[in-house]
């Protein structure tokens, strides 16, 4: 029981041009991460001369640096820094969405058996060598898994043509554990190729092309736009159904909408680099704490920090550390920690939420 | 006879094979202040939600102001009919503030900012439920009787002519029931607008109430006006206890008292 004292100094809501510039500050140090990143690795290149590069590819023109450098910014860096930060938003925008629908703050991208579907796609496609599609078969099939997850998914918990948040739950857990079951089970079979599965499944970015990068990007951006439109019906959402309905919200319509767009935005996330752990849970969490869980201001911001993270994750394997680390490890290495230090803090009561 | 404002005919519903509902009729008249007692588990929440469309009958008809209830959009129905729920809901931080203003969900378009209208009904609501100092406090902070008051404050906020309100003074303490039912009475009074409150406490009912539904296994036991509907034969028929009900002279009102061992008569 709190005890409020009537005079409490009221914490006045953030004003509209306040959460505006916060979100511009976080889109700018997201362009300045992009293009200081982009010259770490083996070869230093300075930011502005990464900034040339970038603009000289934009405008069609031609970079006053050597080839090299040219090459390893344009070719091989930065298609892989936009992976990563597309595939970061993409995890943190369907972990807001997925906690929302799901009513459960500790609802992620993958709590609905999404990864796991992915996975088992994946582990399909390189156990049987499938090929069709060149490099991206793989990616195909993850996608197509995930998918078929999700339509076995809320056809399991729909009742009456509904579902309710812990209907959907349950479900997500029995499918992930077959699916597991059958991941298993196909390491089992795959002899030596079992070492490529299992890389696969520890997530990684590395030789993203811009293919890749375009597709997860545009997924995230059209994946936005959705969620951004309703944005005030999840707020009410998160009442639970009975009120939401109530209080004018086409509960049905609205929630299958924001499940399967965010599932397909989770899809595409996985399918092109793996499962990544942690992302999708953290970060709703902490920006929840930081700018409140309206989601017409959260989404933004937890997009672009998901992206933020992600990133600078990536970054760490690929230029700080001795060996590349799987980046899926490393977020749920760091993640987790940092995750208990949040939940600590906030069960003992320091900091909003 | 004004135009009623539900008519509820051969009305069933069931949860699986477990019948909740058989065949209730019931027609609601608009300006009247009404009661919805009975057992637990006589299917009052279940009425509700087959009242306001959460829930599709199995059988019958529910049609609110002279429309079948499937012909409401969710938005359009919201200007028109609010539902508090029994349950808060309350389970992310958003403040006070935010939450009644939420109540002004349907009459909002979509990417605007709320109207001077909005934020002077969520201004009253809040300085009617005493939620003023608690303005900017994150609902999951509060206490259960404070939650209450809240989601009480946004169906105020919601404005509409028709309120179905479950449980509605659910962990208040007595001076806020009796507050906030003195609100609903007002409203019913001095704006003709309809109330159906399920109510567990008899005597608030009878104080406040100008009808009773009786409800008893899914059907419709007794209803009528308040000093007709409640009686010790009706009390005893639907929850098997001995009562009296009695015109007391210092609550200027009737009352209703219990026998101990009533439910072994």
């Amino acid at each position: 029981m709190n005890h409020h004292p009537p005079t409490a100094a009221p914490d006045p809501p953030p004003r509209r041009g306040l959460r505006q510039a916060l979100i511009l500050g976080l889109l700018a140090l997201l362009l300045a991460l992009v293009v200081v990143t982009c010259g770490l690795g083996y070869i230093r290149v300075a930011p502005d001369q990464v900034a040339r590069v970038v603009l000289a590819h934009l405008t069609g023109g031609e970079a006053p640096v050597a080839r090299l450098v040219d090459q390893v910014v344009w070719e091989v860096r930065l298609p892989r820094i936009l992976s990563a930060a597309a595939v970061g938003a993409a995890l943190a925008l369907a972990g807001v969405v997925f906690q929302g629908i799901l009513l459960n703050p500790l609802a992620d991208p993958f709590t609905l058996g999404v990864s796991s579907g992915a996975a088992f796609g994946a582990a399909l496609a390189l156990w049987l060598g499938l090929a069709f599609l060149g490099p991206y078969t793989v990616a195909l099939l993850a996608f197509l898994g995930a998918v078929a997850t999700l339509a076995a998914v809320i056809a399991l918990a729909a009742k009456d043509g509904q579902t309710s948040p812990t209907s959907l739950i349950l479900s997500g857990v029995i499918v992930a554990a077959i699916l597991s079951a059958g991941i298993s089970f196909i390491k089992y079979l795959s002899g030596e190729q079992v070492s490529v599965i299992i890389f696969w499944l520890l997530g990684s970015l590395s030789g993203r092309t811009w293919l890749e990068a375009g597709l997860t990007g545009g997924a995230v951006i059209v994946g936005f736009l959705v969620f951004l439109f309703h944005a005030r019906d999840l707020n009410l959402l998160s009442l639970g159904p009975r009120a939401a309905a109530a209080l004018g919200v086409e509960v049905r319509r609205v929630r299958l909408i924001l499940l399967i767009t965010a599932s397909l935005v989770s899809a595409a996330a996985v399918a092109v680099a793996g499962i990544i752990g942690f992302v999708g849970l953290l970060i709703p969490h902490l920006m929840r704490m930081l700018v409140g869980p309206d989601n017409r201001l959260l989404l933004p911001a937890a997009g672009l920090a998901g992206a933020m993270l992600l990133l600078l994750a990536d970054t760490l394997t690929r230029w700080a550390l001795p060996h590349e680390v799987p980046i899926g490890v490393l977020t749920a290495l760091i993640g987790g920690p940092f995750f208990c230090y949040v939940f600590r803090r906030k069960q003992l009561g320091v900091g909003r939420g | 006879m004004a135009e009623p404002v539900f008519a509820i005919r051969g009305l069933s519903f069931a949860y699986g094979a477990q019948p909740v509902l058989r065949g209730l009729d019931l027609t609601i008249i608009p300006g009247r202040f009404h009661g919805l007692v009975g057992p637990n588990g006589c299917g009052k929440t279940t009425l509700l939600d087959l009242m306001t469309g959460l829930l599709r009958p199995a059988a019958g008809s529910v049609s609110f102001q002279g429309r079948p209830l499937a012909a409401w959009r969710a938005g359009e129905l919201a200007r028109s009919l609010s539902l508090t729920p029994q349950e808060p809901g309350l389970g992310f931080p958003y403040t006070v503030r935010e939450t009644v203003l939420m109540g002004r969900h349907a009459f909002i378009p979509r990417f605007s900012a709320p109207s001077p209208r909005d934020e002077e009904l969520v201004e009253a609501a809040l300085t009617r439920l005493d939620l003023v100092a608690l303005a900017h406090h994150p609902v999951t902070e509060l206490s259960g009787g404070e939650k209450q008051r809240v989601i009480l404050a946004r169906a105020l906020a919601q404005d509409a002519p028709v309120m179905l309100l479950d449980e509605p003074t659910n962990n208040l303490d007595v001076r806020h029931a009796l507050a906030a039912l003195g609100e609903l009475e007002r409203l019913v009074r001095e704006e003709g607008r309809t109330v159906v409150a399920v109510l567990h406490d008899l005597n608030l009912a009878a104080a406040f109430c100008d009808h009773l539904i009786l409800m008893d296994q899914g059907r419709i036991a007794a209803f009528g006006p308040t000093p007709e509907a409640l009686c010790a034969a009706n009390l005893e028929a639907v929850f098997g206890v001995r009562a009296a009900v009695r015109w007391d002279e210092f609550a200027q009102g009737r009352v209703v008292v219990f026998q101990k061992n009533g439910g072994a008569a």
